[in-house]
């Protein structure tokens, strides 16, 4: 029997009926019914900041007292207004919808699994075990693709669940699209008047639309608004008797997409004239929207013979990390720097950035990142001294591309070729020399126990290293070996950090970037801390449950070990003993079993293991496991760092 | 400075430094005279492994082999515990903590000096580690898109 998220009821899910009649109805029944001593004591009981009772409407849906349909067969609603909503979704490209039951959006939830042919695609309904989980899931889903995804929230608690996650992905400018359901007449507790209010500061859009035409388009503005730079979640609130009420012959409205904005031709010319005049061009690359925006960016640095650098190992869609004009090049004296999305010393093309959505903002959340003048990730452009045209830099690189094949002459031509082949034969001994110099280090500890971080990363990496593969969970506080490590030469390659610092990101982040896998023959690594994986670790069975192609390695210190090293320095600062900075910092006594974790969510796994020796064949059997389509888990017991 | 005695003065030092270097580089340090076994204890209640691995070959500063002046001697370790920052900065830190006497005493300090002294570097040379020579390979292949 299903419940309602968070009512200590259980209430079936049976036919709904509302109204002032229906409820006079209830009432009578209320008097008499079976529940009627149950619910005289709840409302006696209860105090006044407790939930309200239920309605006598929700009293007699719970007692199943509904009515039949007029005739035997006749369906309740013929087309109803969550099927036009799904429509929608799945003329948008929407591959998932990730959602933890609640009775606020029943009427999508049966759309998205019973409508069309076949039903339960664009979207599927991907079973989460938590709001926030859902929401970065649909976080990890937008780094890897560039696209959004669905994450559906049922009412005041759903979304206040899901607030650290849409916050994450809001500061991370990570576009998904949020579907709220709201019933104002079942469940007081659950409903507002304006549920989006709650985490407008940190979305990008929001609406509550009246009507169930309204709501069609609202999705679809929502969707725009969410992958039009700066790109962020965006959430629709969506009434329940707007998915139930009959839509007769209301049509979907025709879908516009957004015109994204890029700079002019006068602009245009003007960059494409600096990079074919220098001797010496560099293009400096940082976050771009999507992967045509990085092929794009690869596309001008061969045009035009630039060395570029690349925001690749700190996060997804920059330049190819080993494409043979990515690096310092044959000279470091550059006489033209453009930066895409990152500063530059020339012209810089940076988008619209967090700060433009300031006055939704009214807690001023999070400023330190927000506010106009932060910095984004450097991508290696040298001092952001130069131009900066607050544009879209993706949008732009298609006319500066043009341009610059129009000004190419057969002169340049030749003068490109051979820079572009200087460029790689310099950059190719920079990477050798450089992983020489990470190799020496990363065998310190190599045959320690526990086990090094830096021989996770380093057994991987040839395992893997012809698969389509993204590294989803951030590296920060697993030593970052990757960067050192590992090719980030796919515009998914590595996603990057949690977007606010937020823990409970890396498995859902991944699940998300799973499911955009598993449609594309791709496969996810997932290096796990065990500090995050225990905020919402029933994640681990939306991974087993949708048999997702994920292999999770435990980087287990059994600690929260940034906190225990703060802590630790204040014990020593403050000079009372320097013993008992492991309280509250570690995951101790009893040890978490995170083999045990996996079986009991379903998913397949080993360990704990703490033989170095046997990491490559248990890293050998999860992959086989992953492209096999079955998640895996492997505890591995390690360095703290 | 006339020229010839500049160079005899950088000569006589020059000597001098190749005289010094070598039996400062014999004389052997003074072993440690801490309990190495309750060094042991306190490197783990002390969670000195945060920063320097269980084993004191990982993480931020690699005890094992080190040739750190801090480390060279007992008494230079102790001093080294005692001289850190003692006022917590607005911003947390990740640095080495200060062990004041009174939360470390000197013959504790020296057990811990006695455990740190103990670690040696297990690994093996990069040429002897097979995934490093893959590593190697893998870079070495033209780049595919």
């Amino acid at each position: 029997m299903a419940r309602s998220k968070k009512t200590q009821r259980p209430v079936t899910r049976r036919g709904f009926l509302k109204g002032a009649a229906t409820a006079a109805a209830g009432a009578a029944a209320l008097t008499n019914g079976p529940l009627a001593g149950a619910v005289a004591a709840q409302g006696t009981n209860g105090s006044p900041e407790a939930a309200p009772p239920p309605s006598p409407a929700q009293v007699e849906r719970d007692a199943g007292n509904v009515r039949p349909p007029v005739r035997p067969g006749q369906r309740a609603v013929v087309l109803p207004g969550s099927d036009l909503m799904v429509q929608v979704l799945r003329d948008l490209g929407i591959e998932y919808a990730a959602g933890n039951p609640g009775s606020s959006f029943e009427g999508l939830q049966e759309s998205i699994i019973n409508y069309g042919n076949p039903p339960n695609r664009m979207p599927e309904f991907i079973t989460a075990l938590h709001e926030e989980s859902a929401v970065t899931m649909a976080h990890g889903y937008g780094k890897a693709t560039g696209k959004p995804m669905c994450a559906v929230l049922h009412g005041t608690i759903g979304v206040q669940h899901a607030a650290m996650s849409i916050y994450q992905a809001y500061y991370d400018r990570t576009p998904a699209l949020l579907l709220a359901g709201r019933d104002l007449g079942f469940i007081a507790a659950h409903s507002a008047n304006d549920m989006a209010g709650m985490v407008r500061s940190f979305t990008k859009w929001d609406a509550q639309p009246r009507t169930l035409a309204e709501s069609l388009a609202a999705i679809q503005r929502a969707y725009n608004e969410a992958i039009t730079p700066p790109c962020g979640p965006t959430l629709v609130v969506l009434d329940i008797e707007l998915q139930k009420e009959e839509a007769r012959d209301l049509k979907v409205p025709a879908y516009t997409a957004p015109r994204m904005t890029g700079i002019d031709a006068s602009q245009a010319r003007e960059i494409a004239k600096g990079l074919l005049d220098a001797q010496n061009p560099r293009i400096a690359v940082g976050r771009l929207r999507t992967p045509d925006g990085v092929k794009a960016a690869v596309q001008l640095a061969e045009l035009v013979g630039a060395c570029t650098s690349t925001s690749a190992t700190q996060g997804p869609m920059s330049f190819p990390q080993r494409h043979p004009l990515c690096g310092p090049g044959a000279s470091t004296t550059y006489d033209y720097v453009l930066g895409l999305e990152a500063p530059a010393a020339n012209v810089s093309l940076t988008g619209p950035a967090l700060s433009t959505l300031l006055s939704r903002d009214t807690t001023n959340i999070g400023f330190g990142g927000i506010a106009p003048g932060v910095s984004r990730a450097g991508a290696g452009g040298g001092a952001a001294s130069g131009r900066t045209i607050a544009i879209d830099a993706e949008a732009s690189l298609p006319l500066i591309i043009e341009e610059a094949r129009r000004q190419m002459t057969p002169d340049r031509q030749r003068l490109i070729e051979e820079r572009a082949g200087q460029h790689a034969a310099a950059n190719r001994q920079a990477r050798m020399e450089e992983l020489r110099r990470a190799l020496e280090q990363k065998r310190a500890g190599w045959d320690a126990s526990p086990i090094s971080t830096a021989r996770i990363y380093a057994e991987l990496w040839p395992l893997i290293v012809n698969e389509d593969w993204i590294l989803a969970s951030p590296s920060g506080f697993s030593g970052g070996h990757n960067t050192q490590l590992w090719d980030h030469n796919r515009p998914y390659s590595y996603l990057g950090g949690q977007g606010a610092g937020g823990m409970g990101y890396g498995a859902p982040a991944s699940v998300g970037a799973a499911l955009a896998a598993k449609s594309r023959g791709r496969i996810v690594i997932n290096v796990q801390t065990d500090g995050d994986l225990n905020y919402a670790p029933g994640v681990l069975w939306t991974a087993a449950h949708h048999q997702l192609p994920m292999l999770t390695v435990m980087h287990n210190n059994r600690a929260w070990h940034q906190e225990l090293m703060f802590v630790e320095y204040m014990c020593g600062v403050r000079g009372r003993g320097g013993d008992r900075g492991h309280i509250g910092t570690t995951l101790r006594e009893p040890h978490i079993d995170y083999r045990a974790m996996a079986t009991a969510y379903g998913m397949e796994g080993e360990g704990p293991i703490t033989d170095p020796a046997k990491l490559n064949a248990a890293l050998k059997r999860g992959l086989a496991s992953v492209k096999r389509g079955q998640p895996y888990l492997i505890d591995v017991i390690t360095q703290p760092r | 400075m006339r020229n010839r005695t500049r160079i005899a003065l950088v000569a006589a030092i020059a000597t001098l430094a190749f005289q010094i270097v070598p039996i400062r580089a014999q004389a052997p340090a003074a072993p440690p005279t801490g309990d190495p076994v309750k060094g042991k204890q306190l490197y783990e209640s002390f969670t000195c492994y945060a920063c320097h691995g269980f084993t004191g070959e990982t993480g931020a500063r690699v005890l094992a082999g080190s040739r750190s002046t801090t480390l060279a001697t007992e008494s230079a370790f102790v001093t080294f515990l005692r001289a850190r920052a003692n006022v917590a900065p607005p911003q947390p830190s990740t640095s080495m903590p200060n062990y004041s006497v009174a939360t470390l005493p000197d013959a504790q300090a020296k057990d811990l000096y006695a455990y740190v002294k103990t670690f040696t570097s297990h690994a093996p040379p990069a040429d002897q580690i097979p995934v490093f020579g893959q590593i190697l390979t893998e870079a070495q292949k033209p780049y595919k898109p």
